[in-house]
């Protein structure tokens, strides 16, 4: 049976940007990568189209990571700060809301590659048998691997808060 | 088993009824009934999984409707269009690298050959056959630059050097000099492939009399360069850039140059500069007259050179990366990079005199 890509893409896609953007951390380059995603994905006829489309996601934005650094490279080659311009030239509500993924993104950075997956794919909808076969790991094994990553995420994300209430004058 | 560990308490939370070690729902519900430390857990666990939601929860995006299904089977569109193309770089740089290496070693060949009668005659002077071999290949890389561009080369009458042409052509493969041979033909690849034949006649053209290797590097260039003038891509100082399109050349301050290539002089001129960004990663700026000043007139003299019009074009668009077009000083100026849109827009922001 073809899979009907129109309704896979209408019910997948908010989900499908939620986890990119929690891998590459810019909004547009999300959505953007989550067209590709589909557009590669076009071609095929998988069994699980939501698991497929998943993991063209996770190889796009593993690339897209790679490329990033390339880029940190030259970007520090100019002179002046180039990001912080681009931040200003948003709504002002924008810098809130950099700051708050920004903290998130720092709390998830001290996951392990495996804990920040599983939790990621858990929180873009997947069930466990789904984490399961995405990863690669055992069915029993989700739920201890997520307790461990849900309580990681959440010491790392408060020891961050704390640090930045206290010294309000030191910079980050 | 006598308490329930984490992994079956999160399982239970998120609703999974996976069976582990014998114990499924209806097993976990039952000790749950019987066992209040297990249930004090169960809530600990509980806030700790609501807590990681909503903190993932802050990281955004807010809520994203999908853009028109239409715009993805756009995209793959174009993909697959794309793939059907060879993809011209690889081609045209492979065919310039083969047009290279035969190109060098037909000259180096032809020159010890012809340098025979020469090289008997010198060993009875005093010269040496491995300073001709040396000078040889110092000057292939006009001959080889010409290949790499694909310009037919004419039966190219040796005629003796004319100063002024002398001069530009000289610091023109001085310039070639510089770069090492793999970016001269990265850069220069858009070559039509029509490549592989004039090898022969290129570099038999100014085999020269016997005269000193020196006379050789300065005669070479001298009939070459006014061919390219017309025909095609030729690279050339940002001084002699600036000439040809009777205006100020545009680069991005404080980034290295690879080099400047003209194509076409007057209105119609393009230039097409590359700079480096960071390790493997160019910024192409292509740059031509603005049409929107004087649309009629300029209209007319592309009339009279059309051949630059295609050749914009193609500098444009077979290389992959984002391109944006700004208009600067009278000319529009697309630079092209792999890197995402604002970046770009904030180089091109940049945009001066060299």
């Amino acid at each position: 049976m073809r899979v009907d890509w129109a309704v896979v893409y209408r019910e997948t896609y908010a989900d499908l940007v939620r986890f990119l953007h929690r891998k590459v951390w810019d909004p547009d380059q999300a959505q953007d990568l989550a067209q590709e995603t589909f557009a590669r994905a076009l071609d095929h006829d998988p069994e699980n189209p939501r698991a497929f489309v998943f993991t063209i996601a996770a190889n796009l934005a593993r690339d897209e990571a790679r490329a990033a650094i390339r880029r940190k490279k030259h970007l520090t080659l100019m002179a002046g700060g180039a990001a912080e311009a681009g931040v200003a030239a948003d709504a002002p509500g924008a810098a809130e809301a950099q700051e708050r993924a920004n903290a998130v993104r720092q709390a998830l950075d001290q996951l392990s590659e495996r804990d920040r997956e599983v939790l990621l794919l858990w929180d873009a909808g997947f069930d466990y048998a789904e984490i399961a076969r995405q990863t690669g790991l055992k069915p029993g094994a989700i739920g201890t691997t997520l307790a461990r990553a849900r309580r990681k995420l959440v010491e790392a994300h408060e020891a961050l808060a704390q640090v930045a209430q206290r010294p309000q004058t030191k910079q980050r | 088993m006598t308490h329930l560990d984490e992994g079956q308490l999160h399982a239970y939370l998120d609703g999974e009824g996976t069976e582990r070690d014998g114990w499924g729902r209806s097993e976990i519900e039952t000790h749950l009934a019987e066992c209040s430390a297990c249930r004090a857990r169960l809530e600990d666990q509980r806030r700790l999984r609501d807590r990681a939601r909503a903190i993932l929860g802050t990281a955004g995006p807010m809520a994203v409707s999908p853009p028109p299904f239409d715009a993805v089977l756009q995209r793959a569109a174009r993909k697959r269009e794309r793939k059907l193309r060879i993809p011209p770089m690889t081609t045209l740089a492979w065919a310039a690298s083969l047009a290279l290496a035969v190109g060098v070693g037909w000259y180096a060949r032809s020159l010890v050959l012809e340098g025979g009668g020469a090289a008997a005659a010198g060993v009875a002077t005093g010269a040496t056959p491995p300073q001709v071999r040396a000078d040889a290949i110092q000057a292939a890389p006009p001959a080889a630059r010409q290949l790499a561009q694909g310009t037919p080369a004419r039966e190219a009458p040796a005629r003796p050097p004319q100063e002024g042409i002398g001069a530009v052509a000289s610091t023109a493969t001085a310039a070639v000099q510089d770069r090492p041979v793999a970016n001269l033909a990265a850069a220069e690849a858009k070559a039509p492939p029509d490549t592989e034949a004039p090898p022969l006649r290129v570099t038999e053209a100014p085999v020269p009399s016997p005269a000193p290797a020196i006379a050789l590097r300065r005669v070479q260039p001298a009939v070459a360069a006014p061919d390219l003038a017309e025909r095609g891509w030729i690279t050339v100082p940002p001084a002699e850039a600036e000439r040809r399109l009777g205006g100020p050349l545009a680069t991005i301050p404080g980034l290295p140059s690879l080099g400047t290539s003209v194509f076409g002089t007057g209105p119609s001129a393009v230039a097409r500069t590359i700079q480096v960004l960071g390790p493997g990663l160019t910024i192409e700026l292509v740059q031509q007259r603005a049409t929107t000043a004087a649309p009629e007139r300029a209209a007319r003299e592309r009339a009279a050179a059309p051949a630059a019009m295609p050749q914009a074009e193609r500098a444009i668009g077979d290389e992959p990366g984002r391109a944006l077009t700004v208009p600067w000083e009278g000319f529009s100026v697309t630079g092209r990079a792999l890197v995402p849109d604002d970046s770009l827009r904030r180089l091109l922001s940049r945009l001066s005199r060299p």
